[in-house]
């Protein structure tokens, strides 16, 4: 499975379809460039991959998803390269039986994304020299009642 | 034995190149080889918070290393 590519992605082809018929409830999760972070003015951004560790750890989330909560389908498409402003940067989607379910993996894993994937963001700014970003630190594994 | 390093980011920057080959000594650990990497290449990023990964895993700084690992620096990322 490729859950990194260099190429624009399309919410539309994303989100068509539902894997199992056994899903009840199926969560989305969007990430943007916003044109803005920490009081700057964002321009565009350069996200560097180390590609074959990348779809490895993602690998690795989505099976730790999978294990803690009742999923049948998750999907992860992250975009690297350059991107500018409104692009999609990462799309992450869940089947589950039920809505609880779903919605916790979700978060989730694009918090563990956030965190573990070693993907590296460059924002370039209008009126700041531009720099790398340090993501901030996920949570604790919600509990699913 | 040869250890491959891997470079991103800000230290990919400011060594100015994405990987080198370097010797270490049977018996050493990962943080063994990346502080004596730090001190001669990155003298600048010793307060970075790094973690370490060997062929595509994060590891402990205590690990050891064999020969022909490929010790990845992972400085502070931000995907999503």
């Amino acid at each position: 499975m490729n859950y990194i590519t260099d190429q624009p992605v399309s919410r539309a082809g994303l989100e068509m379809g539902k894997a199992n018929e056994s899903s009840g409830a199926k969560v989305t999760f969007v990430g943007y460039v916003r044109n803005h972070n920490d009081g700057k003015i964002v321009d565009k951004l350069y996200y560097e991959c180390y590609p074959s560790m990348a779809e490895k750890q993602i690998q690795n989330i989505i099976n730790r998803a999978k294990a803690i909560w009742n999923i049948k389908n998750v999907r992860v498409l992250h975009r690297v390269g350059w991107l500018r402003i409104g692009d999609i940067a990462v799309f992450v989607s869940v089947e589950a039986e039920h809505r609880d379910g779903a919605f916790l993996a979700c978060r989730w894993v694009i918090d563990t994304i956030k965190q573990d994937v070693p993907i590296w963001k460059k924002e370039f700014y209008s009126d700041h020299p531009e720099g790398w970003v340090s993501a901030s630190s996920v949570k604790e594994v919600p509990a699913c009642g | 034995m040869r250890i491959q390093i891997l470079l991103f980011a800000q230290l990919r920057e400011a060594v100015g190149y994405e990987q080198k080959t370097i010797e270490a000594s049977n018996g050493e650990t990962v943080g063994s080889v990346a502080r004596r990497f730090f001190d001669s290449n990155l003298a600048g990023f010793l307060n970075l918070p790094v973690r370490f990964a060997l062929n595509e895993d994060f590891v402990a700084e205590e690990t050891l290393l064999k020969d022909g690992d490929r010790l990845a620096i992972i400085p502070p990322v931000a995907g999503g």
